[in-house]
């Protein structure tokens, strides 16, 4: 365990007892992560991906009784968050949607940001993604592109680890099939054309 | 990295975060209390077992930004003495002393532990650690085991300090800027039994 996992217990307990600074501090730390993370999953604009990264932090204060802290940090609750929250993004909107359009936004010019993110997420894994169900998605999302551990991410979703284990096996392949069966797909829709 | 999201909400949110969490518990200048190193926590680190100490800390002292430790322990100028050397040993939870060195998985070297004070049963060593962070560790003066360890970054400690209690609130220290004694123990009054130790640590016993 490293000191920055330690900070998080700190900076959380903190926050919790009110210090918004503290708060702030643990939203500076993983604004990026949640954010990338919510791009992944809505698969469409930067503004989209910044209302759901919003809505997360909000149900992080909003839940916070409730957060559980897995390796001393509250990141894998805020990506699972996340995960609900993109997938069921009208209804959290819908939450926080006065706040949400109160906030200021910056100029809504074409984002360059956007493209680079897609780029690099990949369209195909994105539409992968999209084959996965809820808790799937969320195992998926913790260990293949965030680095947790298989058991840190079976701890923070409630499943055994056996559970966890033979869930990622069925996603794996779930996913493989997704991506290979859309590359199939793709000549033979090429070769329909005139 | 090219910019990924809206830098003006990103920092609107920030600041309606911020105000949330102040909004939502009324009184929190006065006195918060956090857990620095639970047991768990210590666990984790491979550091010690068994224990579970709370940190509180209070806001009494003007913000402050330096990273410099010495400006909190003003004897890291002077040398190591042997009395500020913090024992290499925890006691288990099985009761065995274990022989290890319980500062490194912290992030704090041991040649810069100092000692700052002590209750009746512990002994407190403060020293800074990585991450540019100020650690407060408590040994068994009778067993000389370190019992727990608090850290918090330096760059938060003129607002909070580092104070320690006891599981059973018979024993607490409190860590603070040289220049905080005044106003740390005008925030405490109500809280009978403080007293200034050394120039800037606060113990009290019940």
């Amino acid at each position: 365990m490293g000191n920055v996992e330690s900070d998080d217990q700190v900076l959380w307990s903190r926050s919790i007892e009110g210090d918004g600074e503290a708060f702030a501090e643990l939203y500076d730390r993983h604004y990026d992560r949640v954010f990338r993370h919510a791009f992944r999953l809505c698969s469409s604009q930067s503004h989209d991906a910044d209302d759901i990264t919003a809505s997360a932090f909000l149900e992080l204060w909003r839940l916070r009784r409730k957060v559980r802290l897995v390796e001393s940090s509250v990141l894998p609750w805020l990506l699972v968050t996340t995960t609900n929250v993109a997938r069921n993004h009208g209804r959290a909107a819908f939450r926080y949607r006065r706040l949400l359009s109160s906030l200021p936004r910056g100029v809504d010019a074409p984002s360059p940001s956007d493209e680079y993110l897609r780029e690099e997420m990949g369209e195909e894994v994105t539409r992968a993604l999209g084959t996965l169900t809820g808790l799937d998605l969320k195992l998926v999302s913790l260990t293949v592109f965030e680095d947790y551990s298989l058991a840190a991410a079976a701890e923070v979703l409630n499943l055994t680890p056996a559970a966890a284990k033979s869930r990622m096996h069925r996603a794996r392949q779930r996913m493989k099939k997704a991506i290979n069966g859309h590359a199939q797909a793709k000549p033979a829709l090429e070769g329909n054309e005139p | 990295m090219k910019q990924q999201y809206d830098e003006t909400f990103k920092k609107a949110l920030r600041t309606e975060l911020i105000s949330r969490v102040q909004k939502a518990v009324p009184g929190r200048a006065e006195k918060r209390t956090r857990l620095l190193f639970g047991a768990g926590a210590l666990m984790g680190a491979g550091a010690l077992t068994g224990t579970a100490f709370l940190v509180t800390a209070s806001a009494p002292t003007p913000p402050d930004r330096f990273l410099d430790a010495s400006r909190i322990l003003t004897t890291l100028s002077e040398p190591q003495q042997a009395n500020d050397k913090v024992p290499m040993a925890f006691q288990d939870t099985d009761g065995t002393i274990v022989q290890r060195d319980v500062l490194k998985p912290i992030g704090v070297d041991a040649a810069n532990t100092r000692r700052v004070g002590q209750t009746r049963t512990l002994t407190y060593y403060a020293a800074p650690a990585e991450g540019d962070k100020i650690c407060v560790i408590d040994v068994v003066t009778a067993k000389q085991t370190v019992n727990s360890a608090g850290c918090t970054l330096l760059k938060s400690f003129e607002s909070y300090g580092l104070k320690t209690v006891t599981p059973d609130g018979k024993e607490s220290a409190w860590l603070v800027v040289p220049a905080g004694v005044e106003k740390s123990l005008e925030s405490v009054a109500d809280e009978p039994g403080w007293k200034q130790q050394a120039p800037n640590f606060l113990v009290r016993e019940k």
